[in-house]
């Protein structure tokens, strides 16, 4: 809640009351089996949740979601960072990776560039990185997903550059050529 | 206080739904988050059901209504 924050009186006022609130019950600490400890509203595990979407989501690197590096790592197993402050040498995925919600996972990234006189999308990298979920789902849901970042952006055709598993490059370059509508 | 703590697979699960749905992330629109356009549908549909509701009470007013002098009291 005070996450960055470097007001020392609103991080202890935050922190009385949630301790007060832990006291009386409103609220509840959720320890993991790794140790990490969460609070939640009492009794917020127990409430029935909303159904999952089978719909991708191409955040944004400065979504709240994924800003606490460390709680996403223990929660969702998501590595994620922001790379353009990172020297180049040293980046890992790409300069601007946007993160990929698929789901209730983060299930990949993609460094791409809108390159607006020539209305392309350019994606220099996408990466899958969660094993274990139907490809062919999460590749459908991709290209649902970049053809509304497509007019988002105001491009008319996508570039892809490289995809991580390698495998899954064809179907895309397909895939988005018949979506978009451009050679890729 | 109590400390619950997470054993299956489940409650995580279930803790990664609660800390999506905080960020408005769980029924996100692409690009977003989904309040403004969820709260457009709500607005659309308690509209709709109030529309519906005037216009279920106006017939079945004018049908109980038909006939009979509503200026006096009724016997």
């Amino acid at each position: 809640m005070t996450y960055q924050r470097r007001n020392a009186e609103l991080r202890r006022a935050v922190k009385t009351l949630v301790n007060d609130k832990l006291a009386q019950g409103s609220l509840e600490q959720i320890k993991l089996t790794r140790g990490e400890v969460f609070i939640v509203k009492a009794g917020a595990l127990e409430h029935p949740l909303p159904r999952l979407n089978n719909r991708m989501v191409i955040l944004s690197p400065f979504d709240n979601s994924v800003i606490q590096r460390e709680r996403l790592k223990v929660l969702f197993d998501y590595d994620y960072q922001i790379e353009c402050y990172v020297p180049a040498a040293r980046r890992q995925y790409g300069y601007f990776c946007l993160p990929l919600l698929y789901r209730d996972a983060f299930v990949g990234r993609m460094d791409c560039k809108a390159h607006r006189k020539d209305r392309r999308l350019k994606i220099k990298s996408l990466y899958f990185e969660q094993q274990g979920l139907d490809e062919d789902q999460i590749v459908k849901a991709f290209i649902d997903a970049i053809k509304g970042f497509c007019l988002f952006q105001e491009c008319d055709s996508v570039f892809l550059q490289a995809v991580y598993p390698i495998r899954l490059g064809q179907g895309l370059c397909s895939a988005l050529t018949l979506s978009i509508g451009d050679t890729p | 206080m109590a400390t619950i703590g997470v054993k299956g697979s489940q409650e995580l699960a279930r803790l990664r739904c609660l800390a999506l749905v905080a960020q408005g992330l769980m029924h996100a629109q692409p690009f977003g988050r989904d309040c403004r356009e969820h709260g457009k549908r709500l607005t659309i549909s308690v509209m709709c059901k109030s529309i519906l509701f005037r216009s279920a009470i106006a017939l079945s007013w004018r049908f109980f209504a038909q006939g009979r002098d509503l200026s006096t009291p009724q016997c």
